[in-house]
């Protein structure tokens, strides 16, 4: 027995990393368990208060090029909007000639962006919507300028999103021009691809991609991107759109968490 | 116990930094990892034991706060890369300097290639240039840090302790 210990402690570095790798292995073979998203969750919301000085820092460092921002964008928005009513008038009006169903309607919580995260990929940002919310894991996460990503675990107040840009999201999307089907996933940067869209079918440059509203997260015709680059070879069975996502995964400030949707 | 105490209180502290200042220092989506450089020295001043026992330590903090879906990845490549880099204690006057140098580069090398093909190996399959190139901003961007850093403390002379 002696032997055996001084045998372990003559080797404690290689019986350290041995340890080490074991319990890595253990624990990545145990990402999905109810327990590792808990502590992730309660960890996240302990961590968050480390975050608030560098969150006030940069929304000070922002604040001016963000109001700028945002009243160039109230102006473009509210000339849109005018164009949009006079649409939405047209189409009630062609809606209740055809006894068409209602429009989706969301129930939206807003929440603030508490922390992004320490790796060196950004994949996950940690969200505080307040207290009185029932939030739940795998609820849409949207801003103004389209899908975020979902929640993965959640605690009273806050919430640890996947991002869009993690590896291992994929999400069921539509060219909203030609309604063709692909499933995306992340590329690099604001850059991501959109698979299995049909070698038949049209596609161009510029088309808006939106979700297709064939998954029981997201609902349909949410905004994600815009096609930029088609891939389109002989020996391949399907084209692959390049796309360019509409939201700043850098910046991202408020968010919303869709609580529910009805279509 | 004061070795232990102000490993701690230095790991502590930088993972403190890495939260204040990872997004001020966000381009692209990759900011630099200035925990991996702290184990990078811990290892070289303490040996492999004590690189083990900090980068599964600071890695799995690291992975708990960052929440990707590998919970688990960054302490199994930062212990691995803390106990390689901890054989290199005290090798500096032993090899010759460009073996030395080349050795903790291929780790932080290594350490990155492990870290970026898990997270993007369909990457790697579809698109493999863009693969290499994300590989080559995480790395380079740590690795410019690590060289401001080391320009001040220089490894060389940890290892020669």
């Amino acid at each position: 027995m002696r032997k055996i210990i001084g045998f372990i402690f003559d080797n404690r570095d290689w019986f350290s990393l041995l340890c080490a790798i074991f319990f890595s292995l253990i624990i990545l073979n145990n990402n999905n368990s109810h327990n590792i998203q808990l502590i992730r969750g309660k960890t996240n919301s302990v961590f968050s208060v480390f975050f608030i000085p560098g969150n006030w820092l940069k929304d000070l460092g922002t604040l001016k090029s963000e109001n700028d921002n945002l009243k160039n964008k109230i102006l473009q928005l509210s000339l849109f909007n005018s164009e949009l009513l006079r649409y939405k008038n047209e189409n009630e009006e062609l809606r209740e000639m055809l006894d068409y169903k209602n429009n989706t309607e969301l129930s939206i919580i807003p929440g603030k962006v508490t922390s992004r995260g320490l790796s060196p990929l950004l994949t996950a940002i940690t969200i505080d919507v307040g207290p009185g919310y029932n939030l739940m894991p795998n609820m849409p996460i949207v801003n103004v300028e389209g899908i975020v990503g979902k929640t993965i675990s959640v605690t009273s107040q806050t919430a640890l999103v996947q991002l869009l840009t993690d590896y291992s999201f994929r999400l069921s999307v539509k060219l909203q021009e030609t309604e063709t089907i692909g499933i995306l996933r992340w590329r690099k940067g604001d850059i991501f691809e959109v698979w299995e869209i049909p070698r038949a079918s049209n596609v161009n440059i510029g088309d808006r991609i939106v979700t297709s509203g064939y998954s029981d997260i997201f609902p349909s015709d949410l905004p994600v991107g815009k096609v930029i680059k088609i891939i389109d070879r002989p020996e391949m069975l399907h084209k692959i759109a390049i796309g360019s996502a509409y939201v700043d995964f850098n910046s991202l400030g408020h968010v919303f968490v869709i609580k529910d949707y009805n279509e | 116990m004061n070795k232990i105490v102000t490993i701690c209180l230095i790991g502590i502290a930088t993972l403190l930094i890495q939260i204040l200042l990872s997004d001020f220092l966000l381009i692209k989506g990759v900011r630099p990892d200035f925990m991996l450089i702290l184990i990078i020295y811990i290892s070289f001043q303490f040996g492999s034991l004590h690189g083990v026992i900090i980068g599964f330590s600071l890695g799995f903090v690291e992975d708990l706060i960052s929440a990707g879906s590998l919970l688990g990845l960054s302490p199994l490549t930062k212990s691995i890369s803390g106990f390689l880099i901890g054989k290199l204690q005290g090798k500096y006057h032993i090899m010759s300097p460009i073996t030395f140098h080349c050795s903790w580069l291929i780790i932080l090398l290594l350490h990155f290639f492990i870290y970026i093909f898990f997270n993007y190996q369909h990457l790697l399959e579809s698109n493999s240039l863009a693969f290499w190139l994300t590989y080559l901003y995480t790395t380079i961007y740590t690795l410019v840090f690590f060289l401001i850093i080391q320009s001040i403390k220089p490894i060389t002379s940890l290892s020669s302790n």
